[in-house]
């Protein structure tokens, strides 16, 4: 329960809190991890979390991992990544492609309080991963991967190798080793790069000198590295920008600590328009960020055909979405955002942090071009004129907080979306259309992403192949890139729609959102009406002195 | 079978820009640039064009237009 985690870690902003803010900022300063919250995570057993309930673990839906790790991204996210996702990152390629027993060796691990790592990139190559050099043949490993989370400490890696010298896409494998197994004179660390955020991390680079690996390392058959990094990248491309809407919780939480506490020309600096439409804004779109991930993350258990093209285009809207909106954050606090102590010095932190969810796993171009080869068949089997619910009843539980999921299976996920049919978002944006009940504002807005996915379609199905790879134009990559923009409206109208009560039921919150969403199709400025920024802003307040959370889930912090 | 093997060699001719003639049926596709974006592209071709589902990564393990359309009639026949 995320409620559990935020009991056990405290009142963030309590000086006097060995887990708080101060102790997190300390670490920080001392290019440290967070060594007292590690030990409380290690008590709760957190890496239970990643672990498939099959195996003995906790992790049933994906929607729930990322609500139970949301509270550690929300305190420190040097500690989301380095005590937890860089882990499941690497797990997940295991109960994704590996075997029985390499599953069950895996969850034994990692259930013992074990970490593991995983090293797709190199850094001549970037997201290119395919041209990875590191080899894999004759069961020896030679090479470098130089940025690798955990890699000092972690018991486990993921690797992945270049296994035959032929060119395609079945030339890679992935192995699973332990340290232990290892010849250590075969296994060497290359020294941590500086960097601008996750100070704390140990990041750094393992190279292997013809480094022998036991006969039962290989996940799956030899060549499927590639399809089983893609299928995972499913389930890790949701999970990352995910988790880190707890980063935007604390942002905001910051700059109404600091708002409330000032006094500026005779009144609180939380009362002047300026600010409050900044806190509006950043607001409508957590909870838009939110409702994508959330939806998407639901979507991996209901509709895992689809997972392609959600996961993608969740880390291509959210990343920018929480950089841009901590970036804003930072201007209204002033001096405050600068300053590496004081009540304050948590945001100038996050900040830094924060820019991981840009390029951290995937780059957002990258994901992009993930999903621009699939968009030619999304417009041929996509019908513009189906009206009514596509298989409604179906798709209910994806917008329902809560409800019950059918299983994660990591078996039924497929490199590109099956028969090309992503229509769950986009379905429920017309169902919602045609609604004469539904708020007007609302219904015009849906419309707005309704006309601009029928011209989509068109605009896909003009793309040739040639458009589609690495010489793609930026006018070729608008499509995937205005194709999220329908599917994030989608999910936010489908939450709306499916809320029966408080603030989800109110149309408020889903008019701010689409009015933000909009705006990245050039359609409005994305600024909120006056009377949009006092509900959303005193929504806000309201949960900000109740000690709530801000997403979705509205659940009690501990402040 | 001819068919489907004249039907792929425009297909790739067409991805590539190039005459069909100068496609071989018996030449490695990444022999000719075709990369993984490519396979994804095919793959949906096939599936409009054959009615039929195929697994995505169906041009990764079958690298010719030769072995392609073989594999291919094969899933037809079974149909």
């Amino acid at each position: 329960m995320p409620e559990a985690l935020e009991r056990l870690l405290g009142d963030p902003w309590d000086p006097a809190n060995p887990l708080g803010y101060a102790e997190v900022v300390a670490a920080d300063e001392r290019r440290e991890m967070f060594a007292a919250a590690e030990r409380e995570l290690d008590a709760y057993g957190l890496s239970a979390e990643f672990v498939p309930s099959a195996y003995g673990g906790r992790l049933t839906t994906l929607d729930g991992l990322v609500r139970i790790m949301r509270p550690v991204w929300r305190r420190d996210p040097t500690l989301g990544l380095g005590y937890g996702l860089s882990s499941f990152i690497a797990a997940v390629n295991v109960w994704t492609g590996g075997s029985p027993d390499q599953q069950k060796r895996l969850a034994e691990q990692l259930l013992g309080g074990g970490r593991v790592v995983t090293g797709y990139h190199e850094l001549a190559h970037g997201n290119d991963f395919a041209r990875t050099e590191l080899t894999g043949y004759g069961r020896r490993l030679n090479g470098a991967k130089e940025v690798v989370a955990n890699a000092r400490r972690a018991e486990s890696m993921v690797v992945f190798a270049r296994t035959s010298p032929e060119q395609g896409s079945r030339s890679h494998s992935q192995f699973l080793l332990s340290k232990a197994d290892l010849p250590p004179d075969r296994l060497a660390y290359l020294p941590r790069f500086g960097s601008m955020g996750m100070r704390g991390l140990d990041l750094g680079g393992i190279v292997f000198t013809e480094c022998p690996m036991p006969a039962d390392a290989l996940l799956g058959s030899p060549g499927e590295g590639i399809e089983t990094a893609l299928r995972s990248f499913q389930v890790t491309r949701i999970a990352l920008p995910a988790m880190m809407v707890g980063i935007l919780d604390t942002g905001l939480r910051s700059v109404l600590r600091f708002a409330t506490a000032r006094r500026l020309y005779g009144r609180t600096a939380a009362d002047i328009p300026y600010l409050r439409a900044t806190l509006a804004g950043s607001f409508a779109d957590l909870l838009l960020c939110d409702a994508f991930c959330t939806v998407a993350a639901r979507a991996v258990h209901v509709l895992p055909g689809e997972a392609s093209v959600h996961a993608s285009l969740v880390k291509y809207i959210v990343s920018k979405r929480l950089i841009d909106a901590m970036d804003r954050l930072s201007r209204v606090l002033g001096a405050h955002f600068y300053i590496r102590q004081g009540e304050y010095a948590i945001f100038q932190k996050l900040l830094r942090d924060v820019s991981v969810v840009g390029f951290g796993h995937a780059a957002r171009v990258a994901c992009l071009a993930t999903v621009l080869p699939q968009m030619p068949r999304l417009a041929r089997r996509a019908d513009p004129v189906a009206e009514g619910p596509v298989a409604a009843g179906a798709v209910d539980p994806l917008f329902r907080l809560g409800a019950d999921l059918p299983p994660l299976d990591f078996s039924r996920l497929t490199v590109t979306s099956a028969r090309g049919r992503v229509e769950s978002l986009s379905a429920v944006l017309r169902t919602v259309a045609g609604q004469a009940g539904a708020d007007p504002e609302l219904r015009r807005l849906a419309m707005v992403f309704i006309t601009e996915l029928n011209g989509l379609e068109a605009d896909a199905g003009q793309l040739r192949p040639r458009d589609l790879g690495v010489d793609a134009s930026p006018d070729a990559l608008a499509v995937p890139a205005r194709f999220a923009a329908v599917l994030a409206a989608g999910a936010v109208l489908g939450m709306w729609w499916h809320a029966r009560s408080g603030f989800l039921a109110d149309p408020a919150w889903a008019v701010a959102a689409l009015t933000r969403l909009a705006a990245d199709l050039g359609h409005g400025d994305g600024e909120l009406s006056g009377a949009l920024v006092e509900r959303l802003a005193s929504e806000l307040v309201g949960r900000f002195a109740g000690a709530r959370a801000f997403d979705l889930a509205d659940s009690p912090v501990p402040g | 079978m001819d068919d489907l093997r004249s039907w792929l060699t425009q297909r790739v001719a067409s991805y590539l820009g190039k005459d069909p003639s100068e496609i071989s049926p018996s030449v490695s596709l990444a022999t000719y640039g075709l990369d993984s974006v490519y396979a994804f592209v095919m793959c949906g071709d096939i599936e409009d064009y054959l009615d039929l589902p195929i697994e995505p990564t169906v041009a990764w393990d079958y690298e010719t237009i030769d072995a392609l359309a073989d594999h291919l009639s094969a899933l037809v026949d079974q149909r």
